[in-house]
Order: C-alpha cells, then structure tokens, then sequence
C-alpha cells in the first residue's frame, strides 16, 4: 500500500511537471510543448496527488497518514527533479511499473 | 515599496542563514540520523544476541529483580521495555539520599536480567544528544541550537517570500551553472520538503520552549514548575513519600491490566516512585510506535496494593495536546522502518538545503570577486568535515578495544578528532581540489566500513544478507549509498570544475 502511495505521488509530480511550458517538451520527447494537453496533465497529476493522500491515510490512518503522504510527496520528488535535470525523457519509464507492481502488492 | 520590502527580506534570509548555518548543517544531518538511534544503538553492540523474542511479563520480573536487588533505596526507578528495535531492557534510577551514585543507567539483557556484556558505546544517543545538546556544559547546546533554529524559522519565512518563482520553478534543477545551479539546489531542497522543514524546526521549538520562553510559566506558576509539567501531560507528580516502609507490588501482576486497556498495543515504560515506601506508585505508559501524538496513554497504580487509581491523559487541555502531537512529530517513531526512512530523507533534504545555501552565499561572492576565507573554510570544514566525523565514529566504534578504560567517550572523541582534522584541512587549503580530497576521504570511510564490519564483528554482508539479518544488512547497505553519494559529489565537482576552465 505504501509503494502505491509513492507510485501514485511519484506520478502525480510526473504529470504536474509534463502539464508546465518548460518540462513539457523535453518530457514528453516532442519538439514543441502541445498546449492543449497541459490542463488536462495538470487535473491529472492533482488528482494522482489527492489519490496518493486517500491512500496514505488508508495505510496510516486519519493521524499518521497525512505525515506520510507529505514524507512522500518530498521524497517522491527529487528522483524527478533529478531525472529532468539530466534525462527528462526517461522520467515517464518508472510511473507505469511503480502503478502496477504497487497495485499489486496493496492486493486490489 | 514592494521592490525594498523584498530587498529587506533577502539580506535578512541570507544572514538569519548564514550565521547559524554551519551548526544547522550538523543539527539537520545528526538529527537525521537519530531517527534510526535504536538501530544504530544495536549496530554499534555487535555482540548482542539479535533478533531476540521478548515476553514482556518475564522481562519486567528480570528488571525489577535487578532493581530490587541493587537499587532498593532508590527515590525513583524507570524501566524502559524491549522493543523490536531494541530488544534490551533500559533501567534507571534516581537517588535523592544514601550512598550510591545519584543517577544511574544501565541496559539489560531480557532474557538474565542483568547488564548486557557488550562494548561500551554511546551508540545512537551520541547523535542524538549532539543534535540538540552539542555535548556541551549546563544548557549552552540547547540554548545555542534553540537561537539557531528560531533564525532557522525566520530565514525559512523570508526564505518563501524572497523565492520569487515558488510554483514555475518548483522541479527546476540546472547543473553546470555555477552559482545558478547552487540556488536551484538550495530552492528545490527547500521547496519540496517544506512541510518537513517548517515542522521540525518548530516543533523542535516547542519541545525546549520551558528553557526558552520561561516567564510565563515562571509567573503563573513561581517555582513549582513540576505543577506545570504534570498539568500539561508531560510527567507525573507523585504524592510525598510517607516514610513508612513496605513491600512493593509484583509489577508484572499489573501487565494484565495494561493488556487489557490497551488491546493492541504494548507497554512502552514503566515508572516506579518511591519504591519500598507505603505511598508508591506506580505509573504504566504505552509504547510510543503505534500513535502519532506523544500524549501516551498512561494507568496509574497504588505501588503497594497495586489498585489502579486513574487514566490522568483524558483530561489534557488543548494546548498541552497540540505541543504532544508537534513532540511526537518531531521524535517520529510512530509508523515504522519505511516512515523512518521518510523522515531520514526528509532530514537530509534539510541539510542539502542548508548546505546548498552556504555554499550559494559564498560562490556569488566569489563569482562578483568577494572572498570570504574564513565562511569558505567553515563550509568545507563542515560540509565535507562532518561526514568524515561520522563515519569516524563508526570506525571508532569497531576499532577501539573492548576492554579501553572510558570507551564510549572516547568514540566520541574520534569522532571530534576526525571532524578537527578535516577543519584544519580546510583551513589551510580551501580550493576545489580540497573539496574532492574531504569528499574522497568520506567516500572511502564509508565504502570500507562493510569490509571492516565484516573483519572485525560475524554480522558482514556475506553472512547478514542471506540470513535476511536485516539490521546489519542496512546498515552496510546504507554505509555503501551513502559512500557512493560522497564519491558521487566528489565527481561532480571535478566535472564542474573543467566545465568552468574551458
């Protein structure tokens, strides 16, 4: 449950840093940064950001989960930072598998 | 207006940081490291029996047994239960009259109920005090990092409001740039683990905030400060001895009580006042891993009769909740092994900020034709010098003798050897390449110490990784990321430095 909770933060950050002018393009691995789908990234990495809150809280409790979706969150987006800094095209790779293999292990 | 009130903050932000920087730099990364003191504590006693299963009523037998028997005249005894992460029995005393020392501390083994036959070490308490005590007389360490950390609090203030582009830059990191490159680092430290940063530095506050505001307790409640501290759920005030001797009850006769109070969960400690007098009591409080705020539940005994006479924690006015839950965050035990590891990250973020930020104030210095000799020495001494320290006292640690007269303080001293010479090191040679060497030297501490620890102690990766001995295993594991991230700093600044030559 707490793997997915990052994978959810991690994709969260993702989304939110493909929806903005200056990431998009490199992240997306496209020339020229297409417009009209940053709202719908941004919308999306909230929402992944709120998912990874309801599903912290379901791992920790109403108490310690919000601490731990903020641990999250911070820790969650320094390998991101990192990645666009030096291979903002491979930033995407980690999401899908982190979704998977979290769902998995939280038994869904 | 706008364009000076922004001017004012920046010059206030770069010195409310400067100043107290370098300590914040140490208090953040030994901090960070004592989320994990209990480990560090087993790590650091490499002869204690792992993975032991504990019995709690066996174990409160054994240690009021040795109490009894060593300490019967003592005014006050605590008993700290074994837990997963430290499976020892801590026992102290405290003694207002007689003969025997006045305050005494020893660890036992669970299982014979006497003092563990281990090497003297400090363990995870060594950076734990230095984090807030900086092992200095009275209270000068406290009351230095406490005016650290309200500059702490005022630099991380101004900090939000100098930061003009919060949300555009939030994963903006350029390397390469020179002093560009150091301000984004120091931005993204500080913006993404924000929430940590305001947290601990406030909560560190509030938890010494008796010894740092102290008037207003002083004048509503004059010298009886211990009125206070029970009033606000933070210890409890037993009634005056009454003189008379008797029989102490058979505190483990009192765990069943405990169990069913509280399903779930463990007793953490066990307070016993006045032991052997007609009017003890004794005080039983729930472990402090299973819940966030550090109001813990605690039941209240007749130490004679051994009747239970009440549940004090119900009754906390909000105040004295709100500081026990910001206590209990700052401590951050609760949550287990993958939280501690949030809040250790977290913790080195802080110090990557810090750092970063020293760092950023002299290079624009110097890239404007400004040297600060004296602010660029510190840096290195500490940002370089302080992991060196460490991972000497490590080293001290599975090094010393066992056998060496006052041991555990003299680990200590290795590590401020250590941290001595890596300060004169950078007081005489303050240039990149003195920078590669401290960072090279921690990186090689670091990468060592599993072969050392696999000489000197039967717990080396070899053994511990398949025997799933996961203590011994992290630690090792940790002791090779962390080397691998000096060697990492030590590249990048040799990189940096030939991008700046061409």
């Amino acid at each position: 449950m707490t793997l997915l909770a990052f994978a959810l933060t991690y994709g969260g950050w993702w989304a939110l840093a493909a929806g903005m002018a200056r990431h998009g393009g490199p992240m997306l691995g496209r020339g020229a940064f297409p417009a009209v789908l940053a709202p719908v990234l941004r919308a999306t990495g909230g929402g992944l950001l709120v998912l990874s809150f309801f599903t912290a809280a379901g791992e920790y409790g109403w108490d310690i989960g919000p601490v731990a979706w903020c641990g999250l969150g911070s820790v969650g987006a320094v390998p991101l930072v990192l990645m666009l800094a030096w291979r903002p095209a491979l930033a995407a790779l980690p999401v899908a598998p982190l979704l998977a293999i979290g769902w998995w292990l939280s038994g869904f | 207006m706008r364009h000076g009130f922004r001017q004012a903050m920046a010059l206030l932000h770069s010195w409310a940081g400067l100043v107290p920087g370098w300590l914040l730099f140490a208090v953040f990364l030994t901090g960070s490291l004592s989320y994990f003191r209990p480990e560090i504590s087993q790590w650091t006693r490499p002869e204690l029996p792992s993975g032991a299963m504990s019995d709690p009523g066996r174990d409160v037998r054994a240690a009021q047994d040795y109490l009894t028997r060593t300490a019967p005249d003592a005014t006050r005894w605590l008993i700290e239960m074994p837990l997963a992460r430290l499976p020892l029995t801590g026992v102290t005393l405290w003694r207002e009259r007689g003969a025997g020392p006045h305050y005494r501390h020893d660890l036992l083994d669970p299982r014979q109920g006497m003092p563990i036959a281990a090497r003297a070490t400090h363990g995870g308490d060594f950076f734990y005090y230095f984090h807030f005590d900086l092992h200095m007389p009275w209270r000068l360490g406290r009351l230095i990092v406490g005016f650290s950390a309200m500059a702490m609090l005022v630099a991380l203030l101004t900090g939000l409001i100098v930061h003009r582009r919060l949300f555009a830059d939030f994963f903006t990191f350029r390397p390469g740039k020179g002093p560009r490159s150091w301000l984004d680092a120091h931005n993204a430290c500080g913006v993404l683990a924000l929430p940590y940063h305001v947290m601990i530095t406030y909560s560190g506050l509030v938890i010494l905030m008796s010894l740092y505001l102290p008037w207003g307790i002083d004048l509503l409640y004059g010298t009886d400060r211990a009125r206070f501290f029970a009033e606000a759920g933070q210890n409890f005030r037993p009634p005056p001895a009454a003189g008379v001797p008797a029989g102490l009850v058979d505190l483990a006769s009192l765990m069943p009580e405990a169990a069913r109070r509280w399903p779930g969960e463990a007793v953490g400690r066990i307070d016993v006042y006045g032991p052997g007098d007609a009017a003890a009591r004794v005080v039983f409080t729930v472990a402090d891993d299973a819940r966030l705020s550090h109001a813990r539940a605690r039941l209240i005994f007749d130490g004679v009769g051994g009747t239970l006479l009440s549940e004090p924690e119900n009754g906390l006015p909000g105040p004295a909740r709100l500081e026990r839950a910001l206590y209990g965050m700052h401590l951050g035990r609760f949550g287990g092994p993958l939280l501690h590891a949030l809040f250790f990250c977290s913790g080195l973020l802080g110090a990557a900020m810090v750092g970063a930020g020293l760092i950023l104030w002299t290079g624009k210095r110097r890239a404007a034709g400004e040297t600060h000799p004296v602010a660029e020495a510190l840096n290195l001494a500490v940002i370089g010098g302080l992991p060196i320290a460490i991972a000497a006292f490590f080293w001290a640690n599975r090094l010393l003798p066992v056998g060496l007269a006052a041991r555990a303080d003299r680990e200590g001293l290795c590590f401020f050897a250590a941290w001595m010479v890596a300060g004169i090191h950078a007081a005489l040679h303050r240039d990149a390449a003195a920078w590669r060497t401290q960072f090279r030297c921690a990186a090689g501490l670091f990468l060592a110490l599993p072969v050392l620890d696999g000489l000197t102690t039967s717990h080396g990766l070899p053994v511990s990784l398949p025997a799933g001995d996961w203590l011994f295993a992290g630690f090792d594991l940790a002791f090779l990321a962390g080397g691998g991230g000096m060697a990492g700093l030590s590249l990048l600044s040799r990189r940096n430095r030939r991008r700046v030559a061409k």
